[in-house]
């Protein structure tokens, strides 16, 4: 009785198994889509920061020599453009690991991030189908 | 030309200031000496989060088949522990307490500041800006304690000319010293921003009243859940780049 039922059940178990991965598949999709454009957003603002703030540690710096070492402006003009060099080198630095992780680990990344995601997943098998998804869909929406 | 005026009218009074939310009042008085030790309602949103934030992390039971409240304590230990191994490797896990307990905080202090009438407490960039000095730091006690003064060869790009170097040493050192700033600028403006928004499209649904006021109220529906998802991003990106802070003290590849 055992034996008769047993495969059966490991076929239905095989068969829910590929449902469950299908299922999961199309949530993640959707989910990553909703999180690329809500990061795209907070990427933008990190960027932006990123820019003004380095330029306000050099203003502040070039200030602070200037007030410490009594020559009054000079510091300041220098500091100022070094901190808006250090702004560009920023930004240039977040858009390189953006590309970098978009196009290597955005799958372990997303699939980490997603609060969905659970044990199952983590096999090797499943992680290496979803890093081929995960890099075409990188491609689309870049 | 009429809805204008109440608009007006309503804008100059009492109905629309936005940045009154964000005033710190002392609510008990702890005279510590000089030093201002006030309780304020600031403390008091930060007493209720870290309250909440310990209902569902101590309260929750250990089943093996998790209930709701044990299901949002582990999602959110994996979600940070994934976050970790992702940016650091298993190198970062000494210091999994702290990058949760941070996570988790401004993560509490984000969203319960989503709720009319509370106080955000990340909204203060003295906040925001405490956290991330300590992140900062602590990244480079770190960084120091692993790699000893190595640890400045940081600041020198390789495959430089010489000539260029003192320049581009000054240039990294400022870079490096944008990070707590930019780090508590973002999270501090993100919230500061969203909230006084709200605030301003609410004065607008008032002031335009029950004929024209459902235009705003429908934008800020719209905005409170834009608000709802900064609030999470932003615990998530503050926390992120501790993580990649962390990264940098330990494995210290240059960039």
């Amino acid at each position: 009785m055992g034996d008769d039922r047993s495969p059966t059940s490991s076929d239905q178990l095989r068969d829910f198994k590929e449902r469950l991965n299908r299922a999961q598949a199309s949530i993640r999709e959707r989910d990553r889509e909703a999180y690329g454009s809500s990061s795209a957003y907070s990427f933008g603002l990190r960027i932006a920061t990123e820019l003004v703030v380095a330029i306000a540690v050099g203003f502040g710096a070039g200030w602070g020599l200037d007030h410490w070492l009594g020559t009054k402006p000079w510091f300041l003009v220098l500091f100022i453009v070094l901190g808006a060099v250090a702004g560009i080198l920023n930004v240039v630095r977040a858009a390189h690991s953006a590309e970098a992780r978009r196009h290597l680990g955005i799958a372990e990344s997303t699939s980490g991030d997603e609060p969905g995601s659970d044990r199952m997943e983590r096999s090797r098998k499943a992680r290496g189908r979803q890093g081929q998804e995960d890099g075409g869909n990188g491609e689309r929406t870049g | 030309m009429a809805t204008e005026n109440v608009q007006a009218e309503h804008g100059g009074g009492l109905a629309l200031d936005p940045m009154h939310q964000f005033e710190v009042t002392p609510l008990i008085k702890i005279p510590l000496g000089g030093i201002d030790a006030h309780f304020t309602n600031s403390s008091l949103w930060m007493v209720i989060g870290v309250a909440l934030i310990l209902i569902v992390m101590l309260a929750s039971s250990r089943k093996l088949v998790p209930g709701r409240l044990q299901s949002v304590a582990e999602l959110g230990y994996e979600f940070v522990a994934n976050m970790l191994r992702d940016t650091v490797g298993d190198a970062g896990r000494p210091y999994f307490p702290f990058i949760f307990t941070l996570f988790v905080f401004i993560l509490a202090m984000n969203m319960q500041g989503m709720l009319p009438g509370s106080f955000t407490v990340t909204s203060h960039i003295i906040v925001t800006f405490a956290m991330a000095l300590a992140v900062f730091i602590g990244a480079t006690i770190i960084g120091f304690i692993k790699h000893g003064f190595g640890y400045l060869k940081l600041f020198v790009p390789s495959g430089v000319p010489s000539v260029l170097l003192p320049l581009l040493v000054v240039i990294e050192v400022i870079s490096y010293f944008t990070r707590p700033i930019s780090l508590s600028v973002r999270l501090f403006a993100n919230m500061m921003a969203g909230h006084t928004m709200l605030k301003v499209f609410g004065g607008f649904v008032v002031g335009l009243g029950v004929l024209a006021g459902w235009v705003p109220l429908a934008v800020m529906v719209a905005i409170t859940g834009l608000e709802v998802l900064v609030a999470f991003l932003q615990a998530y990106v503050f926390a992120v780049l501790t993580c990649i802070y962390l990264n940098d003290a330990i494995h210290m590849h240059d960039h």
